[in-house]
């Protein structure tokens, strides 16, 4: 009942909030409405967390729910309270809608599992949760910029200009982002690895592929900050990059991080 | 609503005629006091700007006695200019209003300078004492639409002239204009304008180049900004965030290959550059020069201010719904205070009839304790509230669509006593004391 409720109400304010970006007026619904669907599925992730004894984030689909959660959240205090920002819900709440909906035709399948967090596991999943929304985030603020750009290029302004920020605005913003996500992730490489040297058991090894995958994404916002700092890169490419490294990092979750 | 409205604006009068129909500021008071003490008018606003001239009053004054005033303190002639008039009534009038203020009705659509306009007005007209009640319960309104709408709606917002469109397309790409490097090629009236007003954006460093020195460094010097001549200007072009060029040139000034020279150093930087000159004087490719640069011709520029022109018009929309809801708010305000007292008297006239049949029921009881006769007042006076629930519902309704009839039909059925008669006996009810 209160996954569909949610799932209900982000598919509303998802395009309430696309449709806001057109019509000003209809960002107040979505919000509300997304209101609504947020307390829903924090709710029901609170019932989860009883379920499994602690935060449900050690499944992929328990850690999908929490990732859409968090991207709904960040979508809504940005409507709420982020100025300038308030047309970032119209790309942050279709990514929130499309992650939840993957999520629970996963949900259908998996099985809860107990939680036992605590220690470094704690600080290594809590971190790498953190840098991948915030690694979204910097995806989404390059989207928004290509939008804006693509706009003042053509010199057909319509929507994009009048609703997002400036663009050299949202450059530095998503570099920042990207810094700040580039931190969480070392933090939960860091973390992983004393996880793993910790443990007394012999089949986890400290090079394995998720570890190979985790130190390329690494690598990758690594370069991309040192291109910016160093090579001068800025606007269009560099928010196309941003974009292209989300993926890097979503493949990582989707696919080798189940290996 | 006893509210009109006669006047004329930029729509209906040209110049010539508005400016002979202006009330003198000097006079605005003594014409004010003339109009009530002359008619049965309640009370008067006069708002006088240089696009319109409307005369708002409040009372039985009918439209002949207002012109004939206005004739009389203005140069204006009844016969001559009566199709420049509009005349407007009751909730027509007040609609008007509040269009007005919201900016609905101005040159520019969405202006604010107006809602500073009829704040003026009203004030002065409370100031003199010539604005009644209900003429200061719709100003107030009219000034809360105007605020509303520009809050809550984008009317006021996008620039609708070339210089201004210049400013707000830089602020749109580089956020605050602060910390940029503004080079302006030319000095003349268009390069004037757009100066002054990313001056007045807050532009960090203004650089004015051009052929003369001498009317670049005087330009410059309005703007606290450098002054160079054009022999020099890849130079200038390197430090430049945005390029504003309105100069007369036969062939380009800047080109492919200089923006490419100049500019090969950061390709990823941001930098808009503006060509208001005819004959262009920017080669349409300096866009390929770098990888963030922008090149935006008078063309570009008219295109931007069209489409802020329809935003503005589609924002207009929302203004209008805002609008109504606001009238609907001042008939609501308005009926109650028409009614108020009406309301007051049959309260007062169902609380005397109650009091006297409880003392009348009180004196055929045994005494009662202070529980019980509570008790008593309480169910006595919830049955009068309820009776007269739906009556005072419908008086509140009949006076917010102006059905007087039917009000004054309530009046006589409930055989209610005049406002004085009312007061007098609300003195006479001899306060009760339990038993």
């Amino acid at each position: 009942m209160l996954k569909g409720v949610s799932l209900a109400a982000y598919l509303a304010a998802s395009i309430l909030a696309v449709w806001a970006l057109y019509r000003p007026q209809c960002g107040i619904w979505a919000r509300w409405i997304l209101a609504g669907g947020w307390v829903a599925q924090s709710w029901w992730l609170v019932r989860l967390g009883e379920q499994v004894d602690g935060l449900p984030v050690l499944t992929l689909p328990a850690w999908l729910a929490v990732l859409a959660w968090l991207v709904a959240g960040f979508a809504l205090l940005t409507m709420a309270y982020g100025r300038r920002y308030r047309s970032m819900g119209g790309f942050l709440l279709p990514v929130a809608f499309v992650l939840w909906s993957i999520d629970l035709g996963l949900l259908s399948r998996a099985r809860p599992t107990m939680s036992n967090l605590h220690g470094w596991l704690l600080v290594h999943i809590g971190s790498a949760t953190a840098a991948v929304v915030v690694f979204l985030l910097a995806a989404v603020v390059g989207l928004m910029y290509t939008e804006k750009e693509r706009e003042l290029r053509h010199k057909s302004v319509e929507v994009f200009y009048y609703r997002l920020p400036a663009l050299q605005e949202m450059d530095r913003l998503s570099a920042l982002l990207a810094a700040i996500g580039l931190l969480l992730w070392l933090l939960a490489i860091g973390a992983g690895w004393m996880v793993v040297s910790s443990s007394r058991s012999t089949t986890v090894s400290l090079f394995n592929v998720t570890a190979l995958w985790a130190l390329i994404t690494a690598g990758a916002y690594a370069t991309y900050l040192a291109m910016r700092q160093f090579g001068g890169w800025r606007g269009r490419r560099a928010a196309v990059l941003l974009m292209t490294l989300f993926m890097v990092v979503a493949v990582n979750f989707m696919t080798i991080g189940r290996l | 609503m006893r509210i009109q409205v006669a006047g004329m604006n930029h729509v209906t009068a040209p110049l010539a005629v508005r400016e002979r129909a202006a009330f003198a500021p000097d006079r605005m008071a003594a014409a004010s006091q003339a109009l009530l003490s002359t008619t049965a008018a309640d009370g008067v606003v006069i708002l006088s700007t240089c696009n319109r001239t409307e005369v708002y009053v409040d009372g039985n004054c009918t439209l002949g006695e207002i012109l004939t005033w206005w004739q009389e303190w203005t140069d204006f002639e009844r016969t001559e200019h009566a199709d420049a008039l509009y005349w407007y009534q009751g909730d027509e009038a007040v609609r008007h209003l509040f269009r007005v203020s919201a900016g609905l009705d101005s040159v520019i659509l969405g202006e604010t300078e107006i809602l500073g306009q009829v704040k003026h007005a009203y004030q002065a007209a409370g100031a003199l004492g010539t604005c009644s009640g209900p003429l200061h319960r719709t100003l107030q309104r009219a000034l809360k639409a105007g605020k509303r709408v520009r809050t809550e709606t984008g009317i006021g917002q996008n620039a609708l002239s070339v210089g201004h469109v210049a400013v707000e397309l830089a602020e749109r790409v580089f956020g605050s204009l602060r910390g940029l490097t503004v080079v302006v090629i030319g000095a003349g009236q268009v390069a004037e304008l757009v100066t002054r007003h990313l001056h007045d954006a807050g532009v960090g460093r203004i650089a004015v180049v051009n052929r003369t020195l001498a009317h670049a460094a005087r330009l410059a010097e309005r703007v606290s900004g450098s002054a160079g001549t054009l022999d020099r200007l890849p130079d200038w072009l390197a430090t430049a965030d945005v390029v504003v060029s309105a100069i007369t040139s036969e062939s380009a000034l800047i080109t492919r290959a200089m923006a490419e020279r100049t500019f090969g150093g950061d390709q990823h930087r941001l930098r808009f550059l503006f060509d208001l000159s005819v004959p262009r004087s920017v080669a349409p490719d300096v866009s390929r020069a770098g990888h963030e640069v922008f090149v935006y011709d008078l063309d570009d520029i008219e295109a931007v201010v069209a489409r802020n022109r329809r935003q503005r018009v589609h924002e207009g929309q929302y203004a209008e719904r805002i609008v109504t809801e606001e009238v609907e708010r001042l008939q609501e305000d308005l009926g109650s205070l028409q009614v108020g007292p009406i309301i007051q008297r049959l309260n007062d006239r169902a609380e005397a009839i109650r009091a006297q049949e409880m003392a009348r029921a009180l004196a055929k009881l045994a005494p009662l304790d202070v529980h019980q006769h509570e008790v008593l007042e309480q169910a006595t006076r919830l049955i009068i509230k309820k009776l007269l629930n739906d009556p005072v519902t419908s008086l509140r309704h009949w006076a917010r669509v102006g059905d007087q009839g039917r009000i004054d039909m309530v009046q006589e059925l409930f055989a209610l006593p005049s406002e004085a008669q009312s007061a007098a006996a609300r003195v006479k009810i001899p306060a009760e004391s339990p038993r």
